[in-house]
């Protein structure tokens, strides 16, 4: 396995980028770490990988958060200047829009999985989670709640409903988390903090799916049906069910504060919920190749030269997302 | 309670040894141990409990993960992925425990589904046939669909009645509003888990592809998961929507109706006694809609009846699948294998018998009920008939095959008559038919 992780020191200027952004007290302090984050993640994304599929998507995700960061710096002065006044609902709806154009939520979510593709799974694992936090941050102060619980409806059904035919695991990780930010989104709307809990359990496990299709290298679909080893199988089904929600492992944590929070409103509970049925549909279907116990042997297989020195860590992990729902609930009762 | 789930956790890591009989030993063990927590009515409110409710459905439950152990050791021997097979047992063992005996709505709620889980992986993992792969997708969001509105109304159960213990239930509610549509939206997973009829179509498709152990599972416990929710869940509603019950009892009979008649047309073995316990858990749910103590016993009662006779009709439908490799409708199996003919004769006789006994216990439930064990009892028996005739080739077993038809048919008459006496003549004449006829039947072969 391969540690060699150059660009140790844009990955410091990404971790002050979100620190600023989330201990700023002000809009264009937040704005500024918003810019420091985002003009360190690009040449991560160049560097780490030299073909030409990452240039493409560091440069779509530069225009798009590009547009995202004016959008927002041109509001921050729009509220500077409509201060104490009533009016101040427009410049609240253009953040709300433009943090959603930064995170990727739905109508404005088409360059997520394009940007998503081009990159290695460290890259995909740190626009999945870390690059979300602080346009959360800002959006949970500010945003317009029509608009924010529209969005987070529909990119709760459009992430469903498109990742239903994808065969690149980087794209239905990319929809699952677009669909993930309605659940997030809902939340916000109800004025609860319980997102972050939320966002954490995401984080969590899909780190732990990055980690493991990065150790077992696989990029798509057909790969998995390809793997001999049936544990490692197993592993990735648990975790997928795990992101996908399905009640007794972890992923199901944070569903069920969600559950308790947007109880409140019942149509926007039922649309939620039938938006994560449909992804447990996909996830289900990549499972199908663990699920029937069948194993591939051909003539011509690759030599499994991995060891199994890293499957002892990713093991714990799985552990953790199948019992992990326990200590978790005790601590919330 | 601590003791048994310590002993089951400890045969779930048993199953990561190359174990496979050893198991029944310990699973004997523990189903003798818990024969002697009947009526012991630990309800508190903490998160264990045992009623005699729940006690019956673990009984039933470690009964039938021995008959699953015996029924398939034709994995161990030919090597089939064996250790994870009593893994996912084990698992489904612990869970299913786990949910007939918490206390707390929720982590029933997430048994429940929990219990989904193990289920799925033995029909997609051992299935037969690669339809599995539907039928598999059918069960597993055809029942999570339908229990998420069972979460969200547990929630405002638990909101109403100040939390989430099951002893709480009976506190009852007193809204009147929206009472008849929040009982409909709570107990309609239960309904598809039953299943009850117009939401059953996940059921016979599971079975077809399930393999054996997989359908004594999915018939003998799974399906009971969703009685015990509604005897769970109705006591919360008591009294205040007495007026479904007239909902409840006719989706119950004419379902069970309108799906024996459905039984009367299969070829498929399997498929029939899917349907035929999709027909006696209407029965139980139209013992569940009356609202009385008498329908509350009856369901129970029909519950532990049918699964112990449909999960055996499942093993004998097994065993003539490993042999022949299909499952239709067997002929001439009466030469080969006498024995079992008697014991699938007996088989069917238990489970007409649960129905009838579920009849006496509702006795005042109506003609629609008759109506639909008697069409249960055509479809099994007319499986048998057929079974029968087809023996034609032999002249002499021909006369003592057409000889048992006649017998069953007055072993129907005596049910027919309503009466204790025709109902104890219908049993000891089935006894009595079965002991001679596969006698003749052996002697027969003999010459």
């Amino acid at each position: 396995m391969n540690l060699y992780f150059p660009p140790f020191i844009y990955s410091f200027f990404l971790f002050t980028g979100t620190m600023i952004t989330v201990s700023s007290s002000s809009l264009f302090g937040a704005w500024m770490g918003l810019e420091i984050n985002l003009m360190s993640f690009i040449p991560m994304m160049i560097n780490s990988e030299n073909n030409k599929k990452s240039t493409e998507s560091a440069i779509k995700y530069f225009l798009i958060q590009a547009i995202a960061s004016g959008i927002v710096i041109f509001s921050a002065l729009y509220f500077y200047f409509f201060n104490s006044s009533t009016l101040s609902q427009v410049p609240n709806m253009l953040i709300t829009l433009a943090l959603s154009m930064k995170l990727g939520m739905a109508p404005f979510h088409f360059w997520f999985p394009e940007v998503l593709e081009g990159l290695n799974w460290i890259n995909s694992l740190i626009l999945l989670t870390w690059q979300k936090i602080s346009p959360l941050v800002i959006l949970s102060l500010f945003f317009y709640s029509k608009i924010l619980i529209t969005l987070a409806l529909t990119s709760a059904l459009l992430g469903a409903i498109s990742g239903i035919n994808q065969t690149s695991m980087r794209k239905i990780l990319a929809f699952s988390s677009i669909s993930h930010l309605g659940w997030i989104g809902g939340m916000m709307y109800f004025n609860s903090s319980l997102w972050l809990d939320y966002f954490m359990v995401y984080s969590f496990t899909s780190f732990i799916l990055c980690f493991s299709f990065w150790m077992l290298d696989l990029n798509y679909f057909s790969q998995l049906t390809m793997l001999k080893n049936l544990n490692a199988k197993f592993i990735i089904f648990i975790n997928l069910l795990s992101l996908g929600g399905l009640p007794p492992l972890l992923g199901f944590l944070p569903k069920w504060m969600a559950m308790m929070v947007i109880k409140t409103s019942f149509p926007i509970l039922m649309i939620l919920i039938l938006s994560s049925l449909i992804t447990l549909y996909f996830y289900t279907r990549l499972c199908f190749s663990t699920f029937t116990l069948y194993i591939q042997s051909m003539t011509w297989f690759k030599k499994e030269n991995s060891s199994m020195k890293n499957f002892f860590l990713l093991s714990i992990l799985t552990f953790f997302s199948i019992i992990g729902i326990m200590p978790m609930s005790l601590l919330y009762l | 309670m601590l003791k048994f789930i310590s002993l089951i956790f400890g045969l779930l890591i048993m199953s990561f040894l190359n174990e496979f009989m050893t198991f029944i030993s310990y699973l004997v063990f523990l189903g003798l141990g818990w024969l002697f927590m009947y009526n012991s009515n630990l309800v508190s409110m903490s998160y264990f409990s045992c009623d005699s409710l729940s006690w019956f459905m673990v009984i039933l439950t470690f009964w039938i993960i021995v008959l699953m152990l015996l029924s398939s050791h034709s994995y161990k021997v030919t090597n089939f992925f064996y250790q994870k097979f009593t893994f996912v047992l084990m698992l489904m063992l612990l869970l299913l425990f786990f949910t007939f005996t918490c206390s707390d709505l929720l982590s029933f709620y997430i048994f429940f589904e929990g219990s989904l889980i193990p289920i799925y992986l033995l029909i997609v993992g051992w299935g037969y046939q690669p339809e599995r792969l539907q039928a598999g997708i059918y069960l597993l969001l055809y029942t999570i669909f339908a229990s998420l509105p069972l979460l969200i109304s547990i929630f405002f159960v638990g909101d109403y009645v100040g939390g989430f213990s099951m002893s709480l239930l009976s506190f009852g509610c007193d809204e009147s509003m929206w009472v008849s549509f929040w009982f409909m939206f709570s107990i309609f997973a239960f309904l598809v888990k039953l299943p009850a009829f117009y939401v059953h179509l996940w059921l016979p498709k599971a079975h077809v592809e399930a393999p054996v152990s997989g359908s004594m599972m999915l018939a003998g416990v799974l399906l009971k998961l969703g009685c015990y929710g509604l005897m769970r869940f109705m006591m919360f509603f008591q009294g205040k929507v007495a007026f479904l019950s007239s909902v409840l009892v006719s989706l119950g009979l004419m379902g069970g109706l309108a799906v024996s008649f459905i039984c009367l047309r299969q070829v498929d073995l399997k498929a029939l006694i899917a349907y035929s316990s999709v027909s006696h858990m209407g029965l139980a749910l139209g013992g569940l809609g009356s609202w009385g103590l008498w329908g509350y016993s009856s369901c129970l009662y029909t519950c532990v009846a049918h699964g112990l006779c449909s999960s055996g009709l499942f093993f004998l439908s097994g065993v003539i699948y490993e042999r022949e490799s299909r499952s239709w409708y067997y002929k001439g199996y009466l030469e080969i294998m006498p024995s079992m003919a008697f014991d699938d004769l007996f088989y069917c006789i238990g489970n007409i018998g649960s129905l009838w006994f579920m009849r006496f216990m509702m006795f005042f439930q109506g003609k629609v009920a008759f109506l639909s064990s008697v069409l249960v009892s055509l479809g099994l028996m007319g499986g048998l008939a057929v079974s029968f005739i087809c023996l034609r080739q032999v002249d002499l077993k021909a006369l003592i095959a057409y000889s048992s038809v006649s017998h069953m048919g007055l072993a129907l008459g005596g049910l027919g008559s309503w009466g204790l006496w025709g109902y104890s003549s219908c049993l000891y004449t089935c006894v009595a038919h079965g002991l001679c006829s596969s006698g003749l039947f052996f002697l027969s072969g003999v010459i």
